[in-house]
């Protein structure tokens, strides 16, 4: 009986400093975006501010390589320096936006059916790996919900990938290592994958949004 | 009873009633029905100890006050969890399957305590099962709305704060009789928990009476 205590007592002295952590004006505001039309306007916002940003990161590399090619290589590798930093702002952004859809999806009842990653739209290896690894723990989960957060899980973890491969590939280019011509063709490759990262990610967050139209949201609204 | 012990009593019960009339005042007695019910009825039965002493103030009485009360509790968690979820279909549907796995593990904890009719037994061995069930069903709720990002009335939130902290250092202290016996540890069952007690109702009664 007293280590039954000792563990409730542990248990519940976490549980509840978490809860009165909580910072309930948050919450509430939360809510009210998710059940309002200005929470759909807020996500169109931030779709376009994401489309934005992969548009100036392209912008960056494609100047990149068209100076490489006119033979400017100093030139050239200034901006792919420039183009890894606006990714490196970029990337933690998307997981946080991943984060904020896993959590808001808790809050959905029934959650629109998604399919898992496809291992052909990525050109790196180990991006198309977790792709793999997407579809086979696809196929144990039994709730959308749970499918919908493990994709939004493996997005995550090919952003970090794909940003630590470019952070190498960008340092190589810079320092005018050796093997720097294959780090181009591997920036290009890169490119791509954060392209249909970026594009699976807003795919899934249209999914977040058509799940939170199906609510009931007027009961909701008014217990706020 | 010591003059500490007394003074202790008449605190908790003056706390007692201010938030009841907090609770009307600012209106909050709606929140929570089953809350308002406990208020009345630890006024009501501690109220007859304090003051009829030699009548009411018996292991017996306070066998039937402590069941009374621990009914009650748990129904402030039934009623604060369905106040709580009924918005929100799939946290309700977690939020339920959670409190009859915790009520059919108290239970299971209460039918082991081997059947008698002593004070000791029940004081010792029924009551910390069930205070540590109470426990747990508060936490569960608490963990379910952490989980699914529900939002929750601040008074309900305060109700929850305040009464797991006190369940705990109660189970300790029926345990601690358990274990060494109800006089050899006078100190803690006569004060400890009940300054507990009077804690979370100074914490309560500050909620209560906060305007809206």
């Amino acid at each position: 009986m007293w280590l039954m205590i000792a563990l409730s007592a542990l248990g519940c002295l976490v549980v509840l400093f978490l809860f009165g952590r909580r910072n309930e004006r948050m919450v509430r505001r939360d809510w009210e975006l998710l059940l309002t039309p200005k929470g759909d306007r807020l996500y169109r916002t931030i779709e376009n501010r994401v489309q934005s940003e992969m548009a100036l990161a392209d912008l960056t590399y494609e100047e990149a390589l068209s100076v490489r090619e006119l033979g400017s290589m100093e030139e050239a590798r200034q901006l792919i320096d420039v183009g890894y930093r606006v990714i490196e702002k970029f990337s933690p952004n998307m997981l946080r936006l991943l984060a904020t859809m896993a959590t808001f999806s808790r809050m959905v009842s029934a959650m629109a059916p998604v399919q898992p990653l496809r291992p052909r739209d990525f050109r790196i290896a180990q991006i198309a790996s977790l792709a793999y690894l997407n579809q086979v723990l696809h196929q144990f989960l039994v709730s959308t919900a749970e499918r919908y957060r493990l994709r939004l899980y493996i997005l995550g973890r090919s952003f970090g990938l794909a940003t630590r491969f470019l952070l190498a590939s960008t340092r190589s280019i810079v320092r005018g290592e050796p093997e720097a011509d294959r780090e181009w063709d591997q920036i290009q490759a890169i490119r791509e994958d954060f392209r249909t990262l970026t594009d699976e990610s807003m795919r899934s967050l249209h999914g977040l949004l058509t799940s939170l139209a199906a609510e009931k949201r007027d009961d909701l609204v008014d217990r706020l | 009873m010591g003059r500490i012990q007394l003074a202790v009593g008449y605190a908790t019960l003056t706390l007692a009633a201010a938030i009841l009339v907090g609770l009307v005042r600012r209106g909050r007695y709606r929140l929570s029905w089953a809350f308002v019910a406990y208020l009345a009825t630890y006024l009501a039965t501690s109220g007859l100890m304090a003051f009829a002493p030699d009548v009411f103030y018996t292991r017996q009485f306070w066998l039937y006050k402590e069941a009374a009360l621990h009914a009650l509790k748990f129904g402030i968690a039934l009623e604060l969890a369905w106040r709580t979820f009924r918005a929100f279909p799939g946290a309700l549907s977690t939020a339920r399957s959670t409190v009859f796995v915790v009520l059919a593990l108290t239970l299971i904890g209460v039918l082991s305590v081997p059947d008698s009719r002593e004070f000791e037994s029940i004081a010792g061995g029924v009551q910390p099962r069930i205070v540590n069930g109470t426990v747990w069903l508060f936490t569960s709720i608490a963990a379910v709305i952490l989980w699914y990002r529900v939002p929750v009335n601040p008074f309900h939130k305060t109700l929850l704060i305040g009464f797991v902290p006190y369940l705990l250092v109660f189970t300790v202290a029926l345990q601690l009789f358990a274990t060494y016996g109800f006089e050899s540890l006078a100190v803690v069952n006569n004060y400890a928990y009940p300054l507990a007690y009077l804690v979370v109702l100074g914490y309560w009664c500050v909620a209560a009476w906060r305007p809206r």
